[in-house]
């Protein structure tokens, strides 16, 4: 089995520094062979979680996104290395952001690990 | 990272074209700049989003703050032209539901 890929980026917990997140992820997502598409929902996906982070009050100066590389997937997890948090949406059936992410990610879940907040799959769906 | 133009009135009602990018960072910007250009709320709005190529819920919520506001006096917002990415976040939030979308003019 291929061994996976991971890329890391670490970002100030900055409003300036998503779109540096966006486009290293688009980058990533063309390089899989993504389609246009795809690439901009998993920009979005990452914009909303980001958006949560840096409107929470949370003591980490940093935000650190993995991009797992594995086959035709990609795993995207956020990770807040000196801190960690927990319910960064709100009512999860409610939530507006929530629910874009959803909508546009294949799979996504909350605090999967101890520092690891969000965690998201997008799947690469090859036409036959 | 973003532009906000605003144009000439037409039957529709006021012309604003929307440029660029509205995430986070850009959007207190986004919302100062769209309000002004609204002016007094008191006729429709036509957002031409023709060269909108990002958006996402920070830049969807300043819009529907911006409808409450016009709807306040009985008007509208119309979304013109939005870009597929772009129509897609409205389709997926309901949003296509709420503002009236528009094709090519």
């Amino acid at each position: 089995m291929k061994q996976a890929d991971t890329v890391s980026i670490l970002v100030p917990r900055k409003a300036e520094y998503v779109s540096v997140v966006r486009l290293t992820a688009s980058g990533i997502a063309s390089r899989m062979g993504f389609d246009i598409d795809d690439i901009e929902d998993i920009k979005v996906s990452i914009s909303e979680v980001l958006n949560r982070l840096l409107e929470k009050g949370v003591s980490s100066d940093n935000i650190r996104i993995d991009f797992h590389l594995s086959g035709n997937t990609v795993k995207i997890d956020f990770i807040m290395p000196d801190s960690s948090i927990q319910g960064i949406f709100g009512d999860e059936e409610e939530d507006f952001a929530f629910g874009i992410i959803r909508s546009l990610m294949d799979e996504v879940n909350l605090n999967a690990d101890e520092h690891v907040v969000v965690s998201m799959t997008k799947k690469l769906e090859r036409a036959v | 990272m973003f532009e906000l133009v605003a144009g000439s009135n037409e039957d529709n009602g006021k012309v604003i074209s929307v440029r660029g990018e509205i995430d986070i960072y850009s959007a207190p910007d986004f919302r100062e700049n769209l309000f002004q250009a609204m002016g007094d709320c008191k006729q429709n709005i036509v957002l031409d989003c023709s060269e909108l190529t990002y958006i996402d819920s920070m830049g969807l919520g300043i819009m529907v703050a911006a409808l409450k506001r016009v709807r306040q006096n009985g008007c509208n917002i119309t979304i013109r032209n939005a870009r597929p990415n772009v129509k897609k976040l409205f389709t997926i939030t309901g949003l296509d539901k709420v503002f009236i979308m528009e094709e090519s003019k």
